[in-house]
């Protein structure tokens, strides 16, 4: 019985024993190193930003008429918006956009139109890819195209607005965590999907938008920004002087083991300056300074 | 020094960002407070007959009769999409509609009054 038991214990800990060299080797091989550094390459990881704010939108909805002038419906509305747009997800960024919008005046051809009702709405998505344009540090530029879908309650019908839209955006960096976000969109739909598609179908509709928005994101925060603050600039200081004393305390003893000789403080320097975002330490996270993103 | 020049840069940008969202922000509201039409002003044709719609929702209209004697009609006026509907105060209370069209500085309705339609035709001679 004695010998039965020593046994499993043997089988379970060789067993054990190389599951956990199994993964080791696995993680080895999973891991990519700097080549300068022979460290870990630091990937930025996938994250969700929010945004909101304010949004104009014009709505014209044309119906072609013959031996007169068309007929032109133009909606001016004002509502509020609440965005999500994906960072670090490869090829591209993903946007989506919601907004809820109050229709505050109506013409057609130009005169003024008095809606009977006096709770009149419209809901927008917009959602599509986004490429941001790395210009500037200051000020950066998303460019989108996508689908964009509109539903809106008039006097008479139901209208539902699906097409595509065109998007350009400008990210303004104010401080750390805080962004504005000045953007337009113009979006060509189909308009008769809705009560009006059997009764008043229109030959073209489109409609522009534009929308002034605030973020605030903690994973998203800006590396370069208008407003500085000294106490971020005084804790990024002594991150980066902790990590070039550890830098240059490895290079150091690196060189010692390859090639007997000590390496210089300006290598160990510019190695520490390449490696400027380490993994976010506990001490970090209570100073608000998360992993640096370059955007 | 270097820091200090990139933070002078870094406020000027700021200011002017600010000054540029003012100046948005006030041009929008000025231009929200105008409300133009594409009716206001005079219109008449080379027959003596015209029409006046200023912009506090009144008309004053010369129109011939069916002698052709220019009689001339006051009231307001409201537009429903592509119908015009003036309401007659003067001489006697009654109400027309009619379609409306505007093309270039032509405006194009029709008069009924006293069973007699009349088509008009008219130009836009003053704002």
């Amino acid at each position: 019985m004695k010998r039965q038991l020593a046994a499993v214990v043997l089988l379970l800990c060789a067993f054990a024993a190389g599951a956990q060299q199994a993964a080791g080797s696995g993680q080895d091989a999973d891991e990519d190193l700097d080549p300068r550094t022979g460290f870990p390459k630091i990937t930025a990881k996938p994250f969700v930003m929010f945004d909101e704010g304010l949004s104009f939108a014009l709505v014209t909805r044309i119906l072609k008429q013959e031996g007169r002038s068309n007929f032109v419906w133009q909606d001016y509305l004002i509502g509020a918006h609440v965005a999500m747009m994906t960072e670090n997800i490869k090829p591209f960024d993903l946007m989506l956009r919601v907004t809820a919008f109050y229709p505050f005046y109506h013409t057609f051809n130009g005169m003024q139109q008095y809606p009977k009702q006096t709770i009149l709405y419209a809901f927008d998505l917009f959602s599509g890819p986004v490429i941001q344009a790395n210009m500037w540090n200051y000020v950066r530029i998303n460019l989108s195209a996508g689908l964009h879908y509109m539903y809106q309650l008039t006097d008479e019908y139901h209208l539902h607005y699906l097409g595509l839209g065109l998007f350009a955006g400008l990210e303004l960096p104010v401080a750390w965590h805080w962004t504005i976000l000045l953007d337009g969109t113009a979006a060509l739909d189909y308009p008769n999907l809705g009560t009006n598609g059997t009764m008043q179908p229109y030959d073209y509709a489109w409609q522009y938008h534009i929308n002034l928005g605030v973020r605030y994101s903690k994973k998203g925060a800006n590396q370069y920004s208008y407003i500085h603050s000294k106490r971020r600039a005084q804790l990024m200081a002594q991150r980066q002087q902790m990590l070039r004393e550890i830098y240059e305390e490895e290079a150091r003893r690196k060189s010692v083991v390859d090639d007997g000789e000590p390496v210089d403080a300006d290598t160990a320097d510019s190695i520490a300056d390449d490696n400027s975002t380490p993994e976010q330490s506990p001490a970090d996270q209570e100073a608000g300074l998360t992993q640096e993103v370059v955007m | 020094m270097t820091g200090r020049t990139e933070m002078r840069n870094m406020a000027g940008i700021a200011r002017r960002t600010i000054v540029f969202f003012a100046a948005f922000v006030v041009a929008v509201l000025l231009a929200s407070c105008y409300e133009p039409s594409p009716l206001y002003g005079k219109w008449t044709d080379n027959n003596g007959n015209s029409i006046s719609f200023i912009s506090d929702g009144t008309f004053v209209a010369k129109i011939n009769d069916k002698t052709d004697t220019l009689i001339t009609y006051q009231g307001d006026y409201s537009v429903i999409e592509n119908v015009l509907v003036f309401n007659i105060s003067s001489p006697s209370a009654s109400t027309i509609d009619t379609e409306w069209d505007i093309r270039g500085s032509l405006l194009f309705c029709t008069w009924t009054q006293g069973g007699v339609t009349r088509t008009l035709t008219l130009y836009h001679v003053s704002k």
